[in-house]
């Protein structure tokens, strides 16, 4: 279970978090809705323990630890990644250095490139992206449908066991929203992670059907529910949930 | 040509004639003054407290690179072209010391192109950086570029351009970055499983080695001079 509990958090002496709390079952696929500026994308970050954001009360457990007590890097070790709607390009750092940094570092052992490679390559293809995304500089000059591609490169060869979704779906035009969702729902056929999709609106869903929904404003969950919440949303909007009106839609 | 197998000539004296030469400087003194005619490609490694004067002859070009990453003092390079040339000044300095650049472009004559590319890894204390170009009057169609970008970690990188410009046909650019090292970048590195020092590591190094991209030629050899 990853479980969040009285989560309070703020930057710049604003409470973005307000005593949330969420239980994410293991191996199912979550999602979490609500309007612009109501925490969303703050959750993704606060899990991975951005230093902008500061914890003023509250837990984040998962498998017997504590993360908001842990650092980034070992929060990603321990299995959990982050696919951002808008990721840094980064000049001079290519895929394939970032990646087998990461891999040897936290294996404490060499990589060995031939498989390294190849693994690449097979994603490369799967994602329908050019061999020479490999050895390209991190999401720079690329379009941000390749950048959302770039990013599931990572996810492949990582394999993480939860994964935190921010809105990818933003800018996709729709044969690229379907090659991403179709690449993330080959990936929870394969190794059953977490998953927990941050969206505005139903378009991703539809293709990847989530077990749970969460409606959350001003840093709160205000209604929980099944995929039905999702079509809901959809139909009639976000105006419906306020925090003392709607504790669970079920 | 390959920085191994290029050609070395080693400076004592004050003063070098080139004319279509393609070799690696080492200088042994601590003025330089730096005749071209021709075209010419020139590395030099580590200048030091070196005064270089070039003078660009009527329809020269000068490639120049230089790496300085272990003696980093207070190198002043002044170059003056006549009509008609070329210098693509491009340095890549790493600092752990204060030190103290100057380069000067004198623009004496017409048609005359300059580009001066910097890439500055302060690692520690100061590293002041004076660039003054220079039009006179009379003088037209020249253009000058000023490129700097740098990146610090630890020290500290303070960039002052000087323009003199006494002609009305020119086309000046002085385009300058200095910035710390991205905490954005970082956190998304250490969001991928890699440590602190290594993220650090990695974004160092990519700087540097986006700014050698340029040197490429040089050090391995372009396909010309396989």
């Amino acid at each position: 279970m990853f479980q969040i509990k009285n989560l309070t958090v703020k930057i710049a002496d604003k409470i973005i978090l307000n005593n949330l709390n969420l239980n994410l079952e293991e191996g199912k696929i979550h999602a979490l809705m609500g309007q612009n500026g109501t925490g969303k994308s703050t959750l993704c970050r606060v899990i991975m323990h951005d230093p902008d954001y500061e914890i003023i009360k509250g837990e984040i457990n998962y498998q017997d630890k504590d993360l908001t007590k842990m650092a980034t890097t070992d929060i990603a070790r321990a299995g959990i990644f982050m696919l951002s709607q808008s990721p840094v390009a980064i000049e001079g750092v290519t895929n394939a250095e970032m990646l087998r940094t990461v891999l040897s570092e936290k294996s404490r052992e060499p990589v060995n490139i031939f498989q390294f490679n190849k693994k690449m390559e097979t994603i490369c293809d799967h994602l329908d992206l050019p061999h020479d995304f490999i050895h390209r500089n991190i999401n720079l000059g690329m379009s941000g449908g390749e950048r959302k591609k770039n990013e599931l490169l990572h996810l492949w060869m990582l394999e993480p066991q939860v994964i935190l979704i921010d809105e990818i779906d933003s800018g996709l035009d729709v044969d690229a929203l379907r090659i991403v969702a179709d690449s993330l729902k080959e990936y929870y056929r394969k190794f059953k992670p977490t998953i927990l999709i941050i969206t505005h609106h139903n378009k991703l869903l539809e293709l990847i059907k989530p077990d749970r929904v969460y409606v959350m404003k001003d840093g709160q969950i205000v209604a929980t529910g099944d995929y039905a919440l999702a079509e809901k949303i959809e139909n009639e909007g976000f105006k419906a949930f306020t925090i003392n009106g709607l504790g669970n839609n079920e | 040509m390959g920085l191994e197998i290029m050609n070395k000539i080693i400076v004592a004296n004050e003063s070098l004639a080139i004319n279509n030469t393609e070799a690696l400087l080492e200088i042994n003194s601590d003025i330089l003054n730096l005749h071209c005619t021709g075209n010419n490609t020139i590395l030099i490694k580590e200048m030091g407290n070196l005064t270089l004067n070039i003078i660009l002859e009527d329809d020269s070009i000068l490639n120049l690179y230089c790496l300085n990453y272990q003696k980093n003092d207070n190198h002043q390079v002044t170059i003056k072209q006549k009509n008609n040339t070329v210098i693509n000044y491009h340095e890549i300095v790493i600092n752990k010391t204060k030190c103290n650049l100057t380069i000067k472009n004198e623009l004496m004559g017409s048609n005359n192109k300059s580009v001066l590319f910097l890439r500055v890894l302060s690692l520690a204390q100061e590293i002041n950086i004076n660039v003054l170009a220079e039009a006179e009057k009379n003088t037209q169609d020249n253009l000058i570029v000023e490129d700097i970008k740098g990146i610090t970690d630890g020290g500290k990188i303070v960039v002052e351009p000087h323009l003199e410009i006494w002609t009305h046909d020119i086309l000046a650019n002085h385009l300058v970055t200095i910035s710390n090292v991205n905490p954005a970048d970082i956190f998304y590195l250490m969001a991928k499983g890699l440590s602190f020092k290594s993220a650090k590591t990695l974004l160092l190094k990519g700087f540097l080695l986006n700014a050698l991209d340029d040197y490429k030629n040089i050090l391995i050899g372009g396909e010309d001079n396989e």
